[in-house]
């Protein structure tokens, strides 16, 4: 009996998992000489339950649910926020089991999700590092500990067909359970897109975004806005988010280095992808007359629905890229970007404010409007002269118009795109 | 003689006896001192003897006697080869539960009270498993991954576990429960864009516990058996099983059965 006993004491013993603090060694599926994904050693330097990939920065949660707009439930805007989640996060989800096999001191993944698991906290790791960087000093507490919803399930029961309520091949950041959702794959076989850094980085930006140019609301009271204003909003947080997305590429060590083409890892849409890459010259990034017409017209809806967001996100991304880069400056620009979001001295107010103090009068947040607050965040004289230029250009601005006075007197219309 | 006379005449003879007798029934009853016996009956000793007991019994003719025949009526020794699929419930390592994949193996079970014991009930009793469970999974898909990224996962279970069995009355039926170990052998190839595979494998601790209901099947009637002896047909045994395993911090379960020979 003492020995069964024993046996058994012992088996529990070994059953338990790995117990090991950070940094972790382990195997993530990073990056090679030729951009291409492969096993690779790294470090994870902020988990703290290896095999239920919590840490300090995220937490990773498996099984859970949202499920938004429901007609019987409850309007989202007279909601608390722990009200809201109560009723959107409809199923809360437990610990994610990654099976590692421990190797000299190396733990390596067993199965897909853990390979896909270990490289998503990765991810997200090397994405608020990035942000850490260029908060320049400025708390990032709030920035860290949201949940992933890893295979979450997101349902829309406001999508007429019951078909497409659930939400696949998808990553998001959804402030109102200020949690990120990665949705199953089904459509879309190359990369998981909680595999690709660039797009883990780009949902990063989201909710630095709701941070900071929102207030930190749930569900922002600027989302009632309709028509212009708030499809300017979802350009600019698109756009922000793309050239985030892109830095998080330069500087995370085994990253793929700088990459503007980050979503060609995961989509198979060569046309698609051009379409987003907002380091091309040409005349593509640059304002035509179909968007134009959309920001102006489209309720925000319908906006989204045919993508235009990331249409103007685009040329947005475009002109702080074209701004930046050729003349190195890139640090600078993304870190003026962040002093941008979120500004209340009086010479230079932020996003957060522009949007604050238009809550009644939203058809004053413009593109020019909001060009002008992050020209007003550069601090370099050269950056922030191409920085007008740019937007000048490939926004099709009027400042004669809507005056954009940070601009410096010495910029004049960028000369890519048509007047 | 017809057998109308004969009847007639048997008649007329049990007639006259009973009119004898209740004849005799209707004389007076004698007096003590007028019995015809009276001696004979005061010679009766006042007590009766004590019962004689009987002579005891030899040791070797004891043994014998009580020595069981239950091997003799089920002379099967016990040792079991079954063919196991199941459905493999894996601890879901997204988190979703479990991953369901399908189960194959092959399991050697021996009986091993039949053999050392020998008292009708607890020679049911005990039998001990040794059993290999096979799994695998093989990507691209939602569990294995994409076509451009996908692992291809086999999961084998060697284990050895103890049993007790409870018979459900005289049916071929038991119910038994079980506790165990083994090892677990995890081989791994992840494909990542396609470029080679990176292979990893590891063998890891396992704990089996389980329940299960098993029967086991004569091929023989009994009638048979009494006619003819037992001549080697083994039984067939059957068994539907809930098994877990606990894989170092993971939890599996098993769902489903076996069937194969008991000879």
């Amino acid at each position: 009996m003492r020995v069964a006993v024993a046996v058994l004491m012992v088996a529990f013993l070994v059953a338990c998992g790995p117990n090991v603090k950070a940094p972790v060694t382990v195997m993530a599926l990073l990056y090679n000489g030729s951009n291409k994904l492969g096993p690779k050693q790294t470090t994870l330097d902020t988990v703290t339950n290896i095999t239920a990939l919590k840490g300090t920065v995220v937490n990773l949660v498996g099984g859970a649910g949202v499920t938004v707009n429901d007609p019987d439930g409850p309007d989202p805007f007279s909601l608390s926020d722990e009200e809201l989640l109560n009723a959107e996060l409809t199923s809360r989800g437990g610990d994610v089991h990654a099976n590692l096999i421990d190797k000299g001191g190396v733990l390596w993944p067993a199965d897909f999700h853990s390979w896909a698991m270990v490289t998503t906290y990765w991810n997200f790791e090397q994405s608020f590092n990035y942000f850490k960087a260029i908060y320049d000093g400025e708390k990032t507490d709030t920035l860290a500990g949201a949940q992933v919803l890893y295979w979450g399930n997101y349902t829309d029961l406001g999508v007429a067909d019951p078909a497409k309520q659930v939400l696949t091949d998808n990553i998001i950041y959804f402030s109102d359970v200020r949690s990120f959702l990665f949705a199953p794959f089904s459509q879309l076989q190359k990369v998981p897109l909680a595999m690709n850094l660039g797009v883990v980085g780009h949902e990063f930006s989201h909710r630095v975004f709701n941070q900071k140019a929102f207030g930190n609301q749930a569900h922002p009271v600027e989302l009632r806005w309709d028509g212009a204003p708030l499809n300017v909003v979802k350009g600019v947080d698109e756009g922000l988010a793309d050239f985030h997305g892109w830095g998080v590429t330069c500087v995370a060590k085994e990253g793929p280095g700088c990459s503007t083409r980050y979503l060609a890892l995961s989509f198979a849409d060569e046309a698609a992808v051009a379409a987003r890459d907002f380091s091309l010259q040409g005349q593509q990034n640059c304002m035509s007359t179909a968007l134009r017409t959309a920001i102006d017209n489209l309720h925000t809806f319908e906006f989204q629905r045919v993508g235009m967001e990331y249409k103007l996100g685009t040329l947005i991304a475009a002109a702080l890229y074209q701004a930046a880069e050729p003349i190195g400056q890139r640090d600078i620009m993304q870190k003026a970007l962040i002093q941008a979001y979120d500004d209340d001295s009086t010479q230079s107010l932020g996003l957060r404010q522009l949007f604050e103090a238009n809550l009644n009068t939203p058809e004053n947040v413009t593109l020019e409007a909001v060009s002008d607050t992050i020209l007003s965040h550069i601090t370099g004289e050269e950056l922030r002269r191409r920085a007008c230029a740019e937007l000048w250009d490939r926004l099709d601005l009027h400042p004669d118009m809507i005056p954009l006075p940070h601009c410096p007197n010495t910029a004049t219309r960028g000369g890519t795109c048509p007047q | 003689m017809s057998l109308g006379r004969t009847l007639l005449v048997l008649a007329l003879v049990g007639s006259t006896a009973a009119w004898a007798q209740r004849k005799k029934d209707d004389a007076p009853l004698p007096y003590d001192e007028q019995g015809e016996d009276d001696d004979k009956r005061r010679d009766l000793p006042r007590r009766s003897d004590a019962t004689s007991e009987p002579a005891p019994e030899p040791d070797v003719e004891s043994k014998g006697r009580r020595r069981s025949l239950a091997s003799l009526d089920d002379p099967n020794i016990g040792l079991s080869l079954e063919v196991v699929g199941a459905a493999l419930l894996l601890d879901s390592s997204r988190g979703q539960t479990v991953e369901g994949l399908g189960l194959g193996g092959i399991r050697v079970t021996w009986e091993w009270s039949r053999t050392f014991l020998t008292d009708e009930f607890w020679r049911e009793i005990f039998f001990l498993d040794l059993t290999w469970f096979a799994s695998r999974s093989s990507g691209p898909g939602g569990f294995g991954g994409t076509t451009e990224i996908f692992d291809s996962v086999n999961y084998h279970y060697f284990t050895l576990a103890p049993a007790f069995a409870f018979p459900l009355g005289k049916t071929p039926l038991a119910v038994y429960g079980q506790v165990g170990g083994g090892v677990n052998y995890q081989t791994s190839s992840i494909f990542v864009q396609s470029q080679d595979s990176t292979n990893i494998s590891a063998v890891r601790f396992v704990l089996q516990y389980g329940l299960g209901l098993r029967a086991r099947i004569h091929f023989i009637s009994e009638e048979s058996f009494r006619e003819n002896g037992y001549t080697g047909i083994p039984c067939l045994s059957v068994r539907l099983e809930l098994t877990r395993f606990r894989r170092a911090y993971m939890d599996d379960t098993v769902i489903g059965g076996s069937v194969g020979i008991t000879f």
